[in-house]
């Protein structure tokens, strides 16, 4: 073609053989990578798509008694609170709490002195309110579907456990006593006693830290191992719906 | 290229490749050339719900509803489609604890998924717990590497399944991740795991050269990669030939666009995962040409959130 075009002329006539050009870069290309839009030309109005979504109505009809349900569930209140109850190191009141109950019902399911429990703090997710306490809350403070595990140990390797314990300030316990000072666990008592290194104790905690999460590598080398059908999340539920109140409290259990 | 440019073309190509011979290049790609759309998620986690506004991450993102008019839009742009999960659809928020899973299994199939694959949080109520929810599912589950034995739920499992889409025959499996420290034996009874490296292997001869599937698509819940031994979807694709795709799960992994592992030989196969809980919607458009080989492909991802360039 030896004739100049319009500007016009010239799109209409070239722009066909451009696109052919992109097609073929496109789909006929060995390199497929660079088929891939660079980052700035990755707009999301390339398939059509515009910016907004709304909800699809069919399926937001059909899940909405679900949602209802589901904020019945959530909003259901256990019990009232006298006080909010929080995390702390070396005690805290969240911690006490969850640590006892999780000991009490081990007992009750093993149907045998469960001397001892240990929760990770990490894993209490967030304060208990002040005031009513609904099944949501309990939900957010232990979103994570752990069960009781139940572990024996030789009292030697319970007072190693102490020891793991205090090298982080303390975690969650119960039925065990403890000072710590310069990251060591001193004075250690067991249901008001000394630990007798050659006994035997057990101690319940959850499946998490029996395999192989949190501070204590003592935990995952037990002599006896029982998981019970039972989640803490559920525990702590069902022990809390069945008081009317309840308040915060800490007793030096475990102290610097 | 320049975003205006792009976007025209862009749109030309969108509309155009239904229209046969109007477009320029039409003969090139050939009349009988086909564009297949892979929409997919992985590790949805019970999320019916959009993140809470007051959640820390991702607040107000995802959500089922929304998820659902994103995907049928797209397939309304392109019927040639499929929508498929890499497993993980269990446990995550109260929904699961409430309704077991039923309840995303029914909103699954009203989105029209065509399969998922059986991540480890799907044993989490018990070999049990799956079958009293599997028949809410009106999709198949696809796993090639867990030996369900005589459970009923292997029954409702299939080792492949095989869709005609746009004249392209595409053989799709799965691929489950070891149970160690993952899955308590006990809920895993009657289950057992095989190498996903050489199952992917005799999976891809089977539906290749047997069945005759022009592509192969894995949905993968074994993970992205590791820093250690363990398989990956980076160890099945550099070590197995003749997968296509690889959409993955497990490591809640948020590739930023889909991964290109290439072999010495000129074999491809694509890595594609796009975090968790339905936040994200990946898609891959692979084009095809006249013998049904791939000629080329483009991808794409789409938050679910109120604003599609919200977050990115």
């Amino acid at each position: 073609m030896t004739i100049s075009l319009s500007p016009r002329l010239y799109l209409q006539n070239i722009l066909p053989f451009l696109f052919a050009a992109i097609i073929l870069a496109s789909c006929g290309s060995t390199d497929q990578a660079r088929l891939a839009p660079a980052a700035d030309e990755d707009t999301h109005i390339y398939y059509d798509i515009d910016g907004e979504i709304e909800a699809d109505e069919a399926i937001s009809a059909y899940i909405q008694p679900y949602i209802r349900d589901m904020a019945r569930t959530m909003n259901r209140v256990l019990t009232v609170s006298e006080g909010s109850f929080e995390r702390d190191t070396p005690e805290g009141t969240l911690g006490n709490l969850a640590a006892d109950i999780v000991r009490y019902r081990a007992t009750a399911e093993m149907r045998e002195k469960v001397h001892v429990s240990i929760m990770n703090n990490g894993g209490l997710r967030v304060p208990l309110p002040e005031g009513e306490v609904t099944v949501g809350n309990i939900y957010e403070l232990m979103p994570f579907e752990n069960h009781i595990t139940v572990l024996e140990f030789t009292g030697e390797q319970l007072l190693r456990i102490a020891d793991e314990l205090a090298g982080v300030n303390g975690e969650a316990v119960s039925g065990i006593r403890f000072r710590i000072t310069d990251g060591i666990a001193r004075d250690v008592l067991v249901d008001s006693s000394t630990v007798d290194p050659d006994s035997r104790y057990w101690v319940a905690t959850n499946n998490w830290m029996a395999d192989g999460g949190g501070p204590s590598p003592t935990l995952w080398e037990p002599k006896q191992r029982r998981d019970l059908d039972v989640m803490i999340r559920d525990a702590i539920i069902e022990y809390i719906s069945r008081k009317e109140t309840i308040s915060p409290y800490l007793d030096n259990r475990v102290r610097n | 290229m320049k975003r205006r440019t792009f976007l025209r073309n862009s749109a030309i190509l969108g509309a155009g490749v239904g229209m046969g011979g109007l477009i320029p290049g039409a003969e090139v790609i050939g009349a009988s050339s086909a564009r297949v759309t892979i929409l997919h998620t992985n590790d949805t986690h019970a999320r019916i719900e959009p993140f809470p506004e007051t959640a820390p991450n991702y607040a107000g993102m995802g959500g089922v509803a929304r998820r659902a008019a994103l995907v049928k839009k797209l397939r309304a742009e392109n019927p040639d489609s499929l929508l498929l999960d890499a497993g993980d659809v269990f446990q995550g928020t109260p929904y699961f604890n409430r309704f077991h899973g039923r309840l995303d299994f029914e909103v699954m199939t009203k989105m029209g998924y065509d399969a998922t694959t059986i991540g480890n949080h799907e044993f989490d109520n018990g070999v049990d717990g799956f079958e009293k929810v599997m028949d809410s599912a009106g999709f198949p589950f696809v796993s090639s590497n867990y030996d369900f034995g005589t459970t009923r739920m292997g029954m409702r499992v299939r080792k492949f399944i095989i869709r005609q889409v746009g004249g392209v025959k595409i053989g799709i499996f799965g691929l489950g991740v070891s149970f160690e420290n993952l899955v308590l034996p006990h809920l895993h009874k009657g289950v057992r795991y095989n190498d996903p490296v050489e199952v992917s292997a005799d999976m891809v001869a089977d539906l290749r050269d047997y069945h005759g599937c022009d592509m192969v698509i894995c949905l993968s819940h074994i993970g992205y990669r590791y820093n250690d031994a363990r398989v990956s979807d980076r160890v099945v694709a550099e070590q197995v030939d003749g997968i296509d795709l690889i959409i993955g799960g497990h490591t809640h992994t948020f590739l930023d666009e889909p991964e290109l592992i290439e072999k010495p030989d000129g074999r491809r196969t694509w890595i594609s995962q796009v975090g968790f809980a339905g936040i994200v919607l990946g898609r891959l458009d692979f084009h095809f040409d006249r013998d049904r080989q791939v000629a080329g492909v483009r991808h794409h991802r789409y938050p679910v959130s109120m604003q599609l360039d919200e977050w990115a």
